[in-house]
C-alpha cells in the first residue's frame, strides 16, 4: 500500500508545474468520481453490502485511476475493504506507460481480453505494467503482470478455488485503412489449484499463445478473422545430486481457435454472419463440466465471441446456452433491417456443436470421431445447440408508444451419459479336453482343443441423454405522455422442457468379459425401449414461466415498478420463508391486514411466485437512489455469455445508490 | 443494523454535499483515443474542434440505451449544422462486438460510434452505469451529466443541448 502511495505521489510531483505541493490541492487536478452502493438483506439471510468508489485524476499527460471497495460481504466473491484497483498512466509523444491494473483487448479476445464484470464476479485484469509505442500506422504493446482469478465451487457466493497467472504479452498492430492487422503473443505461468482454498494442492502450467488477426472495412461489407494457436506444458521441479533445481516442461495440451465475422449492408438492412471453431480441449461429454481437474485448456484471458444472442430479458437469459470455449464450432446469422414507419425487425439463427461425435464403447471409455467439414452437427453426442430469435420493435402513435415484441426458441442437448450405436460381438467357445490324468480325488486336464466358436453379432443401441428446449414470448410497451409521465407494461411467457431420454435395445449394463453392452432381452435383440422422463420434480412435463411488469414514472424524477414472476414448477425447489405484506396486497388477501392470517407461514397460493416492488428516485441528474422490496427468483443468470446460479432473494430489501461527481 | 447506519450516513453526507448542486462544476474531460466503428481512429479533442459533443455509453443488450438512441440520433442531425455531434461509445465485449455495426446500420443512425470493448473509456469517465450522458463544451469542460433513461427525459437532454449551443452564440 505504501509503495502504491509513493508511486502516485512521485508521478504527481513530476507533473506539478510550479509548486510541487499544489498536487495536494484538488483545484490542481481535473478529476471525476463515481460512487456505487448496493445493500441487500433478505429474510432467509441473503445479506450483502457492496460499496465502490472510483476516482480519476487528470493533468497534462498524466492520469490516475483509483477504485476503493468496502464490501463485506459482497453479493458474490470475497469480502474486500481496501484499494481494489489502481492505475497510473503517463503519455508522452508516441509513448504510453501504464502501471497498476491493466485491461487490454486484442482482436476479438482469442488471445487476450481483460474485463471486469461485477455481476458475475469476473475480473481478469493483470496488475503490473504496460508500455505502448504508437506512431503513424504501427502500435506495439507489451504488458506484464499478475492475475488472480477466483472460481466458485459448491458454494453459490464464496469462491473456493484460485488460479494465479503471471503473464507477459506482446501485440503489434498495423493500421493501413481499410485494412488493419496484428499479431499477438502471450505467455502465462499458471498456478492452478486442484483442491478448495486452504489445501495446498496445485499444478504449475506454462501456456503459450500465438495469434494473428485481420480486418477489412468496405462501403457495403466488412470482414474480421482471427486465429490463435495454443500449447500448454506442465512444469515440474527436481533437484539433482549437486543440489541444483532443474525445471522440466512436459507437453500437456495443444489447441487452436479460429473466428470469422462478416457484415453485409444494403440501405438500412444488415446481414451479420459469424463462424467459430474453438478446439483447445476435446473431452468426452461426461468429462467437460468440471474445470478444476481439466486444466491446460482455454485460459481466463481468452474471452471469445459466443455466437448466440446476448439477451436482455431475464427469461431468455435463464434459458441461454452455457458456452464451451474449449470445444465448440458453429455459426450465427442475423438479419436486421428498417421497415416503414421506423419499425425494425431482427431475425437471428444460431447452430453450435462440439467438434466431435462421441461413442461410449464402454461405461468409462469414449471414442471420438471428428465432425467432417466445417459446420456443426446435429448428432446428440456432439451436444448440439440451436437458437432462433425474431423481434419487431418500433414506435407508434406519434412516437409516444414504444413497443417490442419477440419470439425466442432454443433446443439443446446439455448432457450425454451414454451414446452407443453399432455392432457388438459376443463370442461363445466350446472346448474338448483331450488328455487328462486322475490325481488324488479329481481329474487334471493336461490338454484341450477348441471344438467350435459361436459368434453372436447384435446391433446395439444404448443412448442416455438430457434434452432441453424452450420458447419465450416477451412483449414490452412504454407509453410516454406529454406531461412527462410514462407508463410501462411488460409481459413474458415461457415454456421450458427438460427431459431425460433413454433409448435403445441395451439398457446400460456392460459385460466387461465380452466387451459388449448387454441387451435388454438376450433372446430378443429387437426389444427396444424409448423412455422420456421429465427432469422437473413430480414428473411435471414442462415448466411454464410468466412475468408481468408494470411501471409508472415521471421523467427525470422517479419510477415505480412492480414485478410479478411465477412458475408452475421449480427445477431446484426453494421455500418462501415468510408471507410479506406486498404479497398480500398483490394477492388481495384482506385476511392478512385484518390479522386473521398467520404471517409466518406462507399460504399455498404464494408457492412458486415472486413479487417485488422497486422505487427509484433521481436526486439529481447525477445521483440516483432505488429501493426494492420483495422477492426475486434465483436461478441461472447470464451476463455476456458467462452464466452463474443466483441465490434466491426472499422477502427482503435492496437499496442502491449511485452518483457521479 | 450497523451496516444500514453506515450506508445511511454515507448517503446523507452525499445529499448534503450535492443537494442543490443540480449542475455542479464537473471539470475538464481528458483527451481520449477513439477507435470508431468504421475502423478509423480519432481523438475526443479532434471532435471537439468542430463543436460540442454529447457522449453516451451504450451496449447492444442495454434496453434503455437503445430506447434513447433514436432521440440522440435526431438531435445529432438537428444540431449538426451548428457543429454539434453525438458520440456513442459502445461497451459490448468481444463476445458480441461483431453485431454492433449491423445494429447501428439497420437503425440508420448517423451519429459517431466508438468502441470500448475493455471499458477503459467508461472507467476513465465513470460511465459504467448505462446509459450515461456527458455533454462536453468545446473547451473540453463538462457542461452536464446524466445517468439512466426514463421516457420523457429526451426533452431535458434537448434543452441542455440547446442551452449549450445558444450560450456559444
Amino acid at each position: 500500500m505504501n509503495k502504491k502511495f509513493l508511486a502516485i505521489v512521485t508521478f504527481a510531483f513530476l507533473n506539478a508545474e510550479e509548486n510541487p505541493f499544489s498536487v495536494f490541492d484538488l483545484d490542481f487536478w481535473n478529476y471525476n468520481a463515481g460512487i456505487v452502493m448496493n445493500f441487500g438483506d433478505s429474510y432467509d439471510d441473503f445479506t450483502y453490502m457492496e460499496n465502490r468508489m472510483d476516482l480519476n485524476f487528470f493533468k497534462n499527460n498524466f492520469s490516475a485511476w483509483l477504485q476503493y471497495e468496502y464490501s463485506d460481504p459482497p453479493e458474490l466473491g470475497f469480502p474486500i475493504k481496501d484499494l481494489r484497483k489502481y492505475r497510473i498512466e503517463y503519455s508522452s509523444g508516441p509513448w504510453t506507460l501504464k502501471f497498476g491494473d491493466v485491461y487490454e483487448v486484442w482482436g476479438r479476445g482469442l488471445v487476450l481480453a481483460q474485463l471486469d464484470d461485477q455481476s458475475i464476479d469476473f475480473d481478469n485484469s493483470s496488475r503490473g505494467y504496460l508500455i505502448n509505442y504508437q506512431a503513424d500506422n504501427i502500435s506495439v504493446t507489451q504488458l506484464s503482470g499478475k492475475t488472480i482469478n477466483a472460481q466458485l465451487g459448491s458454494d453459490l457466493r464464496y469462491p473456493e478455488f484460485e488460479f494465479t497467472h503471471n503473464i507477459d504479452a506482446t501485440n503489434i498492430n498495423f493500421d493501413a485503412y481499410p485494412f488493419s492487422y496484428g499479431v499477438s503473443f502471450l505467455q502465462s505461468n499458471e498456478l492452478h489449484q486442484l483442491k478448495p482454498l486452504g489445501v495446498m494442492d496445485t499444478v504449475d502450467i506454462n501456456h503459450r499463445l500465438h495469434g494473428a488477426y485481420l480486418s477489412w472495412y468496405g462501403s457495403n461489407m466488412d470482414i474480421f478473422a482471427e486465429y490463435v494457436d495454443k500449447q500448454s506444458k506442465t512444469r515440474t521441479y527436481q533437484t539433482n545430486f549437486s543440489g541444483q533445481e532443474i525445471v522440466t516442461l512436459s507437453p500437456l495440451k495443444k489447441g487452436s481457435a479460429f473466428y470469422f465475422n462478416s457484415n453485409f449492408y444494403s440501405g438500412n438492412w444488415s446481414l451479420f454472419f459469424e463462424y467459430k471453431k474453438y478446439s483447445f480441449d476435446r473431452l468426452s461429454p461426461v468429462d467437460t463440466d468440471y474445470i478444476i481437474n481439466n486444466y491446460g485448456n482455454r485460459i481466463d484471458y481468452q474471452v471469445m465471441p459466443i455466437l448466440y444472442r446476448e439477451q436482455n430479458h431475464s427469461f431468455l437469459g435463464r434459458a441461454a446456452h452455457q458456452t464451451n470455449a474449449n470445444d465448440e464450432r458453429g455459426f450465427q446469422v442475423e438479419l436486421s433491417g428498417g421497415l416503414p414507419n421506423g419499425f425494425q425487425i431482427v431475425s437471428q439463427y444460431s447452430h453450435l456443436s462440439r467438434n466431435d461425435t462421441w461413442t461410449s464403447v464402454s461405461p468409462i471409455k469414449w471414442d471420438r470421431k471428428e465432425v467432417s467439414g466445417l459446420l456443426p452437427t446435429e448428432n446428440f453426442s456432439a451436444l448440439p445447440y440451436k437458437e432462433f430469435y425474431t423481434e419487431l420493435n418500433g414506435y407508434i402513435f406519434d412516437n409516444k408508444l414504444q413497443f417490442r415484441t419477440a419470439f425466442g426458441t432454443n433446443k439443446e442437448v446439455p448432457k450425454v451419459n451414454r451414446y452407443f450405436e453399432g455392432y457388438s460381438n459376443s463370442i461363445s467357445e466350446v472346448w474338448q479336453y483331450t488328455d487328462s490324468l486322475w490325481y488324488g480325488d479329481d481329474w487334471f486336464y493336461l490338454d484341450s482343443q477348441l471344438v467350435s466358436i459361436d459368434t453372436i453379432n447384435n446391433q446395439i443401441e444404448t443412448i442416455l441423454y438430457q434434452s432441453s428446449k424452450s420458447f419465450t414470448i416477451p412483449i414490452d410497451f412504454t407509453y410516454a405522455m406529454n406531461n412527462g409521465y410514462s407508463l410501462g407494461f411488460g409481459f413474458a411467457y415461457q415454456e421450458r422442457y427438460k427431459n431425460n431420454i433413454k433409448r435403445g435395445n441395451a439398457g446400460g449394463f456392460y459385460n466387461y468379459a465380452d466387451s459388449a453392452w448387454v441387451l435388454n432381452d438376450i433372446n430378443n435383440p429387437d426389444s427396444f425401449i424409448n423412455e422420456t422422463t421429465s427432469n422437473y420434480p413430480d414428473q411435471i412435463p414442462f415448466q411454464i414461466n410468466r412475468m408481468i411488469s408494470i411501471s409508472v414514472g415521471k421523467a427525470s424524477k422517479w419510477a415505480l415498478t412492480l414485478n410479478y414472476d411465477w412458475t408452475n414448477v421449480q427445477e431446484i425447489v426453494t421455500v418462501d420463508p415468510r408471507y410479506n405484506p406486498l404479497e398480500a396486497l398483490v394477492y388481495g388477501d384482506i385476511k392478512y391486514f385484518t390479522g386473521e392470517r398467520n404471517r409466518k407461514v406462507s399460504p399455498s397460493f404464494t408457492k412458486n411466485k415472486w413479487v417485488a416492488l422497486e422505487f427509484s428516485y433521481n436526486i439529481s441528474s447525477t445521483q440516483r437512489i432505488s429501493f426494492l422490496y420483495g422477492s426475486i427468483q434465483g436461478g441461472l443468470v447470464c451476463s455476456n455469455g458467462i452464466c452463474r446460479i443466483l441465490q434466491p432473494f426472499n422477502d427482503g430489501l435492496k437499496l442502491s445508490y449511485s452518483a457521479i461527481f | 443494523m450497523k451496516k444500514i447506519k453506515i450506508i445511511s450516513i454515507v448517503i446523507l453526507t452525499s445529499f448534503i454535499v450535492l443537494l442543490g448542486q443540480e449542475n455542479p462544476s464537473l471539470g475538464k474531460i481528458p483527451d481520449i483515443d477513439l477507435k470508431l466503428l468504421n475502423g478509423k481512429k480519432t481523438t475526443l479533442y479532434k471532435l471537439l474542434k468542430t463543436g460540442p459533443v454529447l457522449l453516451d455509453f451504450w451496449a447492444t443488450w442495454c434496453k434503455p440505451c437503445k430506447q434513447l438512441m433514436k432521440h440522440l440520433n435526431q438531435y445529432h442531425n438537428e444540431f449538426n449544422s451548428e457543429g454539434f455531434q453525438v458520440l456513442m461509445i459502445n461497451q459490448d465485449t468481444p463476445r458480441s462486438l461483431g453485431k454492433v455495426k449491423a445494429y447501428v446500420n439497420s437503425k440508420g443512425y448517423d451519429f459517431l460510434v466508438g468502441i470500448d470493448p475493455n471499458q477503459q473509456i467508461s472507467k476513465k469517465l465513470n460511465g459504467q452505469i448505462m446509459p450515461n450522458l456527458i455533454l462536453i463544451n468545446q473547451d473540453a469542460t463538462v457542461r452536464w451529466r446524466h445517468q439512466g433513461y426514463m421516457p420523457g427525459e429526451e426533452l431535458e437532454i434537448k434543452d441542455q443541448i440547446q442551452s449549450l449551443l445558444s450560450s456559444k452564440k
